[in-house]
């Protein structure tokens, strides 16, 4: 009995590990899998109207954040941004917030 | 009959809409107005007595929530929280109603009567919008005042409602609106909130807004509950509360109670804000577009800074001809009528030449003060610290940095070193505060017109003086990389920051800024300046030497200077002073006397030059040019240990309690400073000297 549920249990294993590199592995980066889900990090969007998903820095930024007015789903119109530019700016609940490109690095946005 | 209780009234609100205005509309008083955010980083009171009722107004840092993540907001809390306020007026940014609706979520759960002030509603008016006031107040429940503050209007129909309602109890009643949080958040709040009503040592805080913020997990709260009676009670119950809402939302409970908060502003919004024309134009994308632009970013600012300074300097020349020879003229005058004796030194030399060598510059800082203000008020300087910030965070420093130095460039240290709270980390805090001292302040800035008035031609002088702000800024900068690559390696902190929309500052604001902050130079000049004057005047000319009738003015002083207390002193540290330029009378004990306040070392000179002297008509900077002892060279070294060496006693030792007290930084900022100053002046002398320039 043992060995059959063993068994059982080393084919599910290696069906599980070939969906996940079917699935995973044709993205060569993180930010390549980001655009396949259609989302990007601020960084590297370019100008245009988004929807803010989720912020992932530490618990302090994160709740930085979420005062601005950075709550899921809202509304964020990227006015700059990119690496070259002096910094990014976006509007968000009709005000406009700078921000430098190291917190832009922590935050997905989905296109709308 | 004056009524004996007084009426304490918070002003709150997000940071940069105008609170500190509305508080000067409605006390009179000035305080500084800025238009950046995290001017106000102590709280201010002031009282005032309307129709008998003696009414305190409090005005609070500006703040988007109530946590506790950075000082401004941990003042703000603790003081809505311990002090219990009997109204809290909360001024709301007509043009940005949604996020100053948030905070207004938060203030309504503190149990305390609110008066909503809508304020800015020119620049919503601007956008093509108005404001139904009276459909705010409906939905709010509370009384809803619009004003534009810094035209005043407005202001005493609150005072009135501040007067009546409180004369009826009116505002204990207010049917205050709160964030409707659904049935589920709603149950388990509840039952924490039953717990904390059970416990005697909580009986201090609102209790909904407590429960709400444990189940938060605001750290304050967590701490607030520690050691009381059913400690272990709520925490397990918040516990299961926080699980069971979790499962239940699918998402972190925190992202879902701003949800609704941000929900409840924005449906209030949209009900209260109405459209009625499209916007033309909108002035400040226009102004943002050159202003923050890639390449024109940096250029632009520069040329603000240079305006600045060119406005400053060609603009006060006339002025500070007339107050220099004003009191010059006084000194005469003095001497003339007053007979010939100790008491005729004491004012002569000792008063009138110390204090008005400090006064005599007077014009010079009101103009600075005008220039820096009015870019200030326009909203500039916030996007200044944008476009400084990828500068600054390759030297170690926060974007936000930019204004406690600004700040200590437009008046004095101690406001710059006060103003490093806004930023979030201490780490950040603490180089800030290191690049604060070598900032050219105010007091820093008389010593440089005067020496560089005195040996270089009109022309150049403005330009020798930005070059001397370009080197404090350089200096200011290498220190902290320096500090960045040894002692404080850690990151930096993040930077988001609301960039506050371009508005032209009014007349009135502008002068009362300027006067405000002049104000804090005489009043300084009144008294510590006399009395370090005196000090100085008296260490000159005591203990007397012998008078020898045989010997000229000029030889006699010089005898006198060795007799006296000073040309003891000289003596001692002269062999300090003398590889860097300076003799040990003038310069030295001028260095020393600055430190405590750096306008001294303008008065001590004035001191000694006019006690050398027979009372003629130079003004103190001809005197020193006329001097065969100093030269450029020993005039700009002199300058470069003056920008850099220790720091004045006042801002040493603010900057010994915001550090934490600590020692070490202490001890690291005074030595440090100081040797490197030495050097610096030191390399720059022998160099000077072997070239031969300026000699």
């Amino acid at each position: 009995m043992k060995s059959i549920k063993s068994l059982v249990l080393q084919i599910y294993e290696y069906f599980r590990k070939r969906w996940i590199r079917v699935h995973f592995q044709k993205f060569k980066s993180f930010n390549k899998c980001l655009s396949y889900n259609k989302m990007a990090k601020l960084s590297n969007v370019v100008p245009g109207a988004y929807k803010f998903v989720a912020a992932y820095g530490d618990a302090n930024l994160n709740r930085r954040l979420l005062e601005m007015g950075f709550v899921p789903n809202e509304e964020i119109i990227v006015i700059e941004s990119g690496k070259k530019k002096i910094g990014i700016m976006v509007k968000i609940r009709g005000s406009k917030i700078a921000l430098n490109n190291k917190v832009a690095e922590k935050i997905l946005l989905k296109r709308k | 009959m004056p009524d004996e209780k007084i009426l304490n009234v918070a002003i709150a609100g997000n940071p940069n809409i105008g609170k500190s205005t509305i508080f000067n509309a409605f006390t009179g008083h000035t305080q500084h107005v800025g238009n950046y955010p995290g001017i106000t980083v102590e709280k201010k009171e002031w009282l005032k007595i309307y129709k008998d009722i003696k009414i305190n107004f409090v005005d609070l840092p500006g703040v988007y929530s109530l946590s506790s993540y950075s000082e401004d907001e941990v003042v703000t809390r603790n003081f809505l929280i311990d002090d219990k306020p009997d109204v809290i007026i909360n001024v709301i940014d007509a043009s940005n109603i949604e996020r100053n609706l948030y905070l207004f979520t938060l203030l309504a759960e503190l149990n305390i009567p609110i008066i909503v002030v809508l304020n800015m509603l020119d620049v919503l008016k601007s956008q093509g919008k108005i404001a139904d006031t009276k459909m705010l107040e409906e939905i709010l429940g509370v009384p809803v005042f619009s004003t534009i503050a810094n035209r005043s209007i407005g202001i005493y129909e609150i005072l009135d409602c501040l007067v009546t309602c409180y004369k009826n109890g009116n505002l204990k009643k207010q049917p205050i609106a709160k964030v409707d949080f659904g049935e589920d958040i709603k149950i388990e709040l509840d039952k924490i909130d039953a717990l904390i009503l059970k416990n005697k040592n909580l009986s201090k805080f609102p209790s909904f807004w407590l429960s709400i913020q444990l189940l938060d997990n605001d750290p304050f709260a967590l701490t607030s509950i520690e050691k009381t009676e059913n400690e272990t009670e709520i925490l397990d119950q918040t516990k299961q509360s926080e699980s069971h809402l979790k499962k239940h939302f699918g998402k972190k409970l925190e992202t879902e109670i701003t949800n609704r908060r941000y929900g409840f502003a924005n449906s209030v919004a949209k009900t209260v804000i109405k459209k009625v024309y499209s916007q033309k134009i909108d002035i400040s994308e226009i102004i943002d577009t050159f202003a923050l632009n890639k390449y024109l970013g940096i250029p632009i600012f520069a040329l603000v800074m240079y305006i600045i300074f060119k406005f400053t300097f060609s603009f006060s020349i006339p002025f500070v001809k007339a107050f220099g020879l004003f009191f010059s003229k006084l000194g005469q005058f003095a001497a003339a009528i007053l007979p010939h004796g100790p008491l005729e030194s004491l004012i002569v030399d000792g008063i009138i030449g110390g204090v008005g060598g400090v006064l005599g510059f007077f014009p010079l800082i009101l103009f600075m003060f005008l220039a820096i203000a009015f870019f200030e008020d326009s909203g500039y300087m916030a996007r200044a610290a944008f476009v400084m910030d990828k500068i600054m965070s390759k030297f170690g420093l926060h974007g936000k940095s930019f204004l406690p130095l600004i700040l200590a460039t437009n008046g004095c240290a101690v406001p710059g070193l006060l103003a490093t709270r806004t930023l979030h980390s201490k780490r950040d805090r603490i180089i800030t505060m290191f690049a604060v001292p070598f900032m050219i302040c105010g007091a820093k800035l008389l010593v440089f017109a005067l020496i560089i008035g005195a040996f270089f031609s009109e022309k150049s002088q403005t330009a020798i003086m930005f070059v001397m702000y370009l080197l404090s800024i350089t200096l200011a900068l290498s220190v902290t990389k320096l500090l960045s690559k040894t002692i404080l390696k850690s990151e930096s902190q993040y930077f988001v920051m609301e960039l506050p929309q371009y508005h032209l500052p009014t007349l009135k604001g502008l002068f009362l800024k300027m006067w405000e902050r002049g104000w804090m130079y005489i009043r300084k000049a009144g008294t510590v300046i006399v009395f370090i004057s005196i000090l100085v005047w008296f260490i000159f000319e005591y203990p007397k030497a012998p008078v020898n009738e045989n010997l000229s003015k000029s030889e006699q002083s010089a005898v006198q200077l060795k007799y006296s207390f000073a040309g003891k002193i000289g003596k001692y540290i002269e062999p300090v002073f003398k590889p860097i330029g300076m003799d040990g009378n003038r310069g030295a004990i001028a260095l020393l006397a600055g430190l405590a306040a750096k306008e001294v070392i303008v008065s001590t000179l004035g001191t000694f030059y006019a006690i050398g002297d027979d009372r003629s008509s130079q003004s103190l900077k001809e005197k020193i040019a006329s001097d065969k002892d100093w030269s450029p060279l020993k005039g700009i070294t002199f300058l470069i240990f003056c920008l850099i060496y220790m720091p004045c006693i006042v801002s040493v030792s603010v900057f010994f309690k915001e550090t934490g007290p600590s020692f070490k930084w202490l001890t690291l900022l005074v030595v440090g400073s100081t040797a490197f100053a030495w050097t610096a002046s030191f390399i720059v002398f022998q160099l000077g000297t072997l070239l031969k320039i300026g000699i």
